[in-house]
C-alpha cells in the first residue's frame, strides 16, 4: 500500500516535471521577446548565449515606439477587423451548418463537398482572387477589405453542421408540432443548443484574425487602415536592426490577445476540447 | 381568416398592433425587444452596412497616376519623403495621392521558399489587379518576374516610348525557349540613387513595366526623372 503510493507520487512528479519543461520551452520566446525590449540595441545584438537578462534594464524601447507608432489606432483597427470577422463567421457558418446539418435540399451533398474542398486548399491560393475582386470594387484600405476574406469560413461551416447533426431529431419534430416553421425551430431551439460550438468558433476566428499577417498586408497598404499584424511588419524596414524596438511593438500588440484570453479562459479551453482543434 | 391558412404578415401585424395599444409604452417597447429583438437587430445591421459601404464607396480614393513597387529598399521612398516630393515636383502632379511609392515589399527570388513570400504574392496581387505600374528591384527579382510573365515586353506598344528612348540600357531576359525578350531598364547609376544604401550591391537595380497596365506613359516620366542629370 504504501509502496503504492510512494509509486503514485513518483510518477506525479515526473509527469510535471516533464509539463514544466515542455510549459518552459513554450515560454521561452516570449520571455525572450521581453527581456529584449528592455535591452539596448548594442547589447541585444551581440552574441553571447549567456546573456539573458539586460545588464541595464530600459524602457527607452517602449517609449520611442509608442511614440512613433500610433497604437490606438493599430488597437481600433484590430478589434474591429476581429469583431467584424467574428460575427459574420459565426453567423453564415450557423446558417449553412444548419442547412447542411439538417435541411435536406437538393445537391446538398455536393456543395458541402466544395465546402469541405476549400478547406484542403492552402489559403494563399485565394490571396490574389481576392485581392482581385476587393480592389476591383475600389474597398482597399478599408475595414471591410481587411474582413472580407472571412465573411464565410469552411471551418466553421463543417465545425457548426458536425454540432446540428449532434442534436436529436426529435427536439426539431416537437418544436414543429408546437407549431414552429424552420427558422423559428433554428433560431429558438437548435441554434441555443450549439452555443458551446459557436463560442469555440469565434474565438478561433479571433485568434485567427489577429495573427494574420499575409492578407492585411497585401489589402492595406495605408498605414492608417493596417492591424497591428502589419504594422509590427513594417518595422522591419524601418528599424532594420533595432530588435529592443520590434520587441516593445511585439509585447505592446501583445496586449489585447492575453486581455482576451484572461476574460474568455474558460470557453478558449472549452472551445479546443469542443472541436478538437488547435490554435 | 379561413381556419387551417397560417395569417397573413399584414393580419399578424394588425393582432400585433391591437395588442401593443392596450399596454403602457414601456410595457410596448419591453414586449417588441422580447419578440423582436432579433429582427431589430438584423435591420439596424442592415442599415448600417448599407451607409457603410455606400460611405466607403463615395468616398474611395482617386486612382492613383503612378504606383511604383521598390522591391527590397530600405531607404525612405514614402511621400514625406524628399525623393517623392522631388518626384512630385518634376511630374508637376498636384496632390501626394496621385503617387504612391510601395517600399514594403522584401523578397529574393534567388530563394526557391521566396515564392511563398507574403511580400512576393502581395507583389503579384498588385500586378494583377492594376495597381501597380513599375517595379523597381534587383537581377534576381527582375528576371523571376520576367520568367512569370508578369512585366511587360518592352517592344510592346504601351512601352513604345521607353524603348526607343533608353535602348542601350534595356535588359534582356531570355526564356528556356530561348526567345530574348527586353523586360528592364538599367537604372543602377540613377543620380537619384546616390544617397540611398538600398540597390547599391553588385546585382544592380532595373525598371520593370507591369504587364497589366493600360499605357507606359506615367512610367516613361518616372524613368526620365530617375535617369535625368543633375
Amino acid at each position: 500500500m504504501h509502496s503504492m503510493e510512494t509509486k503514485r507520487k513518483v510518477e506525479r512528479v515526473i509527469v510535471h516535471v516533464v509539463l514544466i519543461f515542455f510549459s518552459i520551452i513554450m515560454l521561452v520566446p516570449f520571455i525572450w521577446m521581453l527581456l529584449t525590449a528592455f535591452k539596448s540595441v548594442s547589447e541585444a545584438t551581440q552574441i553571447d548565449p549567456f546573456v539573458i537578462f539586460p545588464t541595464v534594464w530600459t524602457a527607452d524601447s517602449f517609449t520611442k515606439v509608442w511614440n512613433n507608432m500610433n497604437f490606438l489606432l493599430l488597437y481600433k483597427n484590430t478589434l474591429l477587423l476581429i469583431f467584424w470577422r467574428v460575427v459574420c463567421a459565426v453567423l453564415t457558418a450557423t446558417l449553412a451548418g444548419y442547412a447542411f446539418g439538417r435541411l435536406e435540399f437538393k445537391g446538398k451533398n455536393f456543395m458541402f463537398s466544395l465546402v469541405l474542398f476549400q478547406m484542403m486548399i492552402p489559403a494563399q491560393i485565394f490571396i490574389i482572387p481576392q485581392y482581385l475582386m476587393v480592389s476591383k470594387i475600389g474597398m482597399t484600405n478599408t475595414i471591410f477589405a481587411l474582413v472580407f476574406p472571412g465573411i464565410v469560413t469552411a471551418f466553421g461551416t463543417f465545425l457548426l453542421k458536425t454540432a446540428y447533426m449532434g442534436l436529436p431529431v426529435s427536439l426539431e419534430e416537437a418544436a414543429r408540432l408546437d407549431g414552429c416553421n424552420i427558422f423559428q425551430s433554428f433560431l429558438h431551439i437548435m441554434s441555443p443548443l450549439t452555443r458551446s460550438s459557436m463560442v469555440a468558433l469565434g474565438i478561433f476566428t479571433a485568434v485567427f484574425a489577429y495573427k494574420d499577417l499575409m492578407w492585411p498586408l497585401v489589402v492595406n497598404s495605408s498605414a492608417n487602415m493596417m492591424p497591428l499584424s502589419a504594422a509590427l511588419a513594417t518595422m522591419q524596414g524601418q528599424y532594420q536592426s533595432n530588435y529592443p524596438q520590434l520587441m516593445a511593438a511585439s509585447a505592446i500588440a501583445c496586449v489585447p490577445m492575453i486581455v482576451l484570453y484572461l476574460v474568455f479562459q474558460k470557453q478558449f479551453i472549452e472551445g479546443i476540447a469542443t472541436s478538437g482543434g488547435k490554435l | 381568416m379561413d381556419k387551417g391558412l397560417k395569417p397573413s404578415l399584414r393580419e399578424r401585424a394588425g393582432a400585433e398592433k391591437q395588442k401593443i395599444q392596450g399596454m403602457t409604452r414601456e410595457k410596448a417597447l419591453r414586449y417588441i425587444w422580447t419578440y423582436y429583438k432579433i429582427p431589430i437587430v438584423g435591420i439596424l445591421v442592415f442599415i448600417f452596412l448599407v451607409i457603410y459601404f455606400i460611405h466607403a464607396f463615395l468616398n474611395r480614393p482617386e486612382d492613383t497616376i503612378l504606383h511604383v513597387t521598390f522591391v527590397n529598399c530600405y531607404d525612405d521612398v514614402s511621400e514625406k519623403s524628399d525623393f517623392h516630393k522631388e518626384f512630385l515636383e518634376y511630374a508637376d502632379f498636384q496632390e501626394t495621392g496621385e503617387v504612391i511609392f510601395d517600399s514594403n515589399v522584401f523578397f529574393d527570388l534567388s530563394k526557391d521558399s521566396d515564392y511563398a513570400n507574403t511580400y512576393f504574392q502581395k507583389t503579384v496581387a498588385y500586378l494583377e489587379a492594376g495597381t501597380t505600374d513599375a517595379l523597381v528591384c534587383q537581377e534576381t527579382n527582375m528576371k523571376g518576374m520576367a520568367k512569370g510573365g508578369r512585366i511587360l515586353n518592352l517592344k510592346d506598344e504601351r512601352a513604345s516610348g521607353i524603348y526607343d528612348k533608353y535602348k542601350d540600357r534595356i535588359v534582356n531576359y531570355t526564356t528556356e525557349e530561348g526567345e530574348v525578350i527586353p523586360v528592364a531598364v538599367d537604372i543602377s547609376d540613377s543620380p537619384r540613387f546616390e544617397g540611398m544604401s538600398s540597390y547599391q550591391d553588385s546585382e544592380g537595380c532595373y525598371l520593370c513595366v507591369s504587364a497589366y497596365i493600360d499605357q507606359a506613359d506615367q512610367a516613361e516620366v518616372f524613368l526620365d526623372y530617375l535617369l535625368k542629370e543633375e
